[in-house]
């Protein structure tokens, strides 16, 4: 069996840990209402992406630099407050994409500072790491995020309203996509369209590696031994 | 002595999905002929594209999921006939292959498919029709007023029965008329005297447990007597809540459902009772006249719980009677 293929872009998929393996919300379920409330828009999307990508980043580095000077509780609070802030100085971007994205999100933007992604990779990577490395594992899983929300948004607002990003595509609407209920079965369909999607690249990547023998050349034992 | 090989199971039921189904189908045939002499050829076109949408859909979700085609499966065109018959004869077609749609590939095929789904794929298709249009949903044409087949439609519609009860009015029909169907409502659910017809058949046959029906009807009808929103007789209000709206259709196509009801006697009858007072409560308290479809699937989420219930019931009363050790065919 030859993995020659696999190893070497398997390599490069878990530098992606975050974005496209283990996704922060298709596998590891972290920031669901986040993801399934406010993005009823493509601008509510981009709002609430920014918002938790924002308050990630902010959290991580600080968390990092902190590491383990402070007790857990101390760090914890120290981490969401910088998220916090990081929200405050990024809220007039809300206003600058829509003036009624405010009341459409409600309280979820303010409350991005406190996901969970916030609260699980602080105290279970960033305490550990360089503020380096631990900026660009929020980079990733905020990425992650952004990615779902994006995508989910986008088909929610042309399902929903027939609009994408304010301008009229199609002639129908379905008011129900936009409710929560649709939320959250939108992003399971998505998990396990995407768990489908990695299982099929992993098997075509097995089949670029080991493809199927020649007529006649069946159990070649040069082709068992080669690369073991 | 001829010996036939056969593949396991060696011992069957005469029942199988195939003949539940059937039986359902048979049943329903006759709604569908009286909503074509009311409203006329529209109803079967959008059976037609109801069937087709679910075929397909069902179809595809069970190739995606790599289980094949099942021709044996009679399951989706069950869906397909249920759903506009709980729609006006008005409904735009796209209503359809959207409730169709969210039948299949959001209350059935996620779940597992054929016989693993939680929720009961028509209640769920119609409750996605109605929250996508709840103004359509509840307009209705009249009977024998013609309805044109394709394009604009000119027929007049109008509040069905529910909605006047909804207001604390009395509906302006007899009750007659509100028994053969003769008034403004969903196409398929206003005849009580052909569902109930069909419903002899279904228990006849075995293919429905009828005390989940009559349960939930003389729950419901209880709530309706004790607490009347009409300043009618008594009996009256009862009967007009009883035959507007989609509650019989619900009682005998929907709430029978053998993959989403409870699976034993006693479970079942509970199940009935509280599905009818939930129904009525959703009615009384809810946004929307059609309430049955709602109930339903809150009712087929905690569907296992009262056979769960039943069981540990039983198994208490068993070892209290005799301290004896319960029956193992309810041990799992």
């Amino acid at each position: 069996m030859k993995l020659t293929q696999t190893r070497k872009i398997y390599g490069g998929y878990r530098r992606t840990n975050g974005f496209l393996r283990s996704n922060a919300v298709l596998v590891s379920g972290m920031a669901l209402p986040f993801v399934v409330v406010p993005t009823i828009t493509l601008k509510a999307g981009v709002a609430i992406s920014a918002a938790v990508l924002c308050s990630l980043e902010a959290a991580m580095i600080v968390a990092a630099l902190i590491g383990e000077r402070l007790p857990q509780w101390a760090r914890i609070a120290v981490s969401v407050n910088a998220a916090m802030a990081a929200i405050f100085l990024i809220y007039p971007l809300a206003g600058l994409l829509s003036p009624q994205l405010y009341d459409a999100m409600g309280i979820y933007f303010c409350l991005a500072a406190l996901n969970t992604m916030v609260l699980v990779r602080t105290e279970s990577y960033a305490v550990r790491h360089t503020w380096y490395h631990s900026a660009l594992d929020g980079l990733r899983y905020g990425g992650g995020f952004a990615l779902v929300a994006l995508v989910l948004s986008a088909a929610r607002e042309l399902l929903g309203q027939g609009t994408l990003w304010g301008t009229q595509l199609l002639p129908f609407r379905l008011p129900a996509v936009q409710m929560v209920f649709f939320g959250f079965i939108a992003v399971g369909m998505m998990a396990a369209a995407a768990n489908g999607i990695r299982r099929l690249l992993g098997r075509l990547l097995w089949s670029v590696d080991n493809p199927k023998p020649l007529k006649g050349k069946e159990n070649s034992l040069e082709e068992v031994t080669q690369d073991a | 002595m001829k010996l036939v090989p056969r593949n396991a199971p060696h011992i069957r039921h005469s029942d199988n999905s195939k003949t539940v189904m059937g039986d359902m189908i048979v049943s329903l045939l006759p709604l569908y002929f009286i909503a074509f002499c009311y409203y006329g050829m529209r109803v079967l076109v959008m059976m037609a594209i109801s069937l087709v949408v679910c075929f397909v859909a069902d179809t595809a979700g069970d190739l995606l999921a790599g289980r094949g085609y099942n021709f044996r499966d009679f399951s989706p065109f069950v869906t397909g006939l249920l759903i506009p018959l709980m729609m006006p004869a008005t409904a735009q077609y796209r209503m359809v292959v959207v409730a169709g749609l969210a039948a299949i590939l959001i209350a059935k095929q996620p779940f597992g498919g054929t016989g693993d789904n939680f929720f009961n794929p028509a209640a769920a298709g119609i409750a996605f029709a109605i929250a996508c249009w709840p103004t359509e949903m509840f307009l209705y044409p009249n009977p024998f007023d013609t309805i044109t087949v394709w394009g604009e439609q000119a027929a007049q519609t109008s509040a069905g029965g529910a909605f006047s009860l909804r207001l604390g009015g009395i509906p302006a029909l007899n009750l007659q008329d509100m028994f053969l169907g003769v008034f403004q409502g969903p196409m398929g659910t206003t005849c009580v005297l052909v569902i109930l017809a069909c419903f002899l058949y279904l228990a006849f046959r075995r293919t429905i447990r009828p005390e989940l029906t009559i349960s939930f009807l003389l729950a419901a009808a209880l709530f309706a007597f004790l607490f009347p929103r009409t300043t009618a007789q008594p009996m009256e209000g009862v009967l007009y809540e009883m035959m507007s709206g989609t509650m019989v259709f619900s009682a005998v196509f929907m709430l029978t459902d053998p993959v989403t009801s409870p699976k034993t006697p006693l479970a079942c009858v509970l199940y009935g009772l509280v599905a009818g007072v939930v129904t009525m409560g959703f009615r009384y308290l809810g946004g929307f006249e059609q309430a049955a479809p709602f109930a339903i699937l809150l009712m087929n989420a905690l569907s296992p719980l009262f056979d769960e219930g039943v069981w540990r019931l039983k198994t208490r009363l068993l070892k209290r009677e005799e301290g004896g050790e319960p029956d193992e065919a309810y041990a799992d």
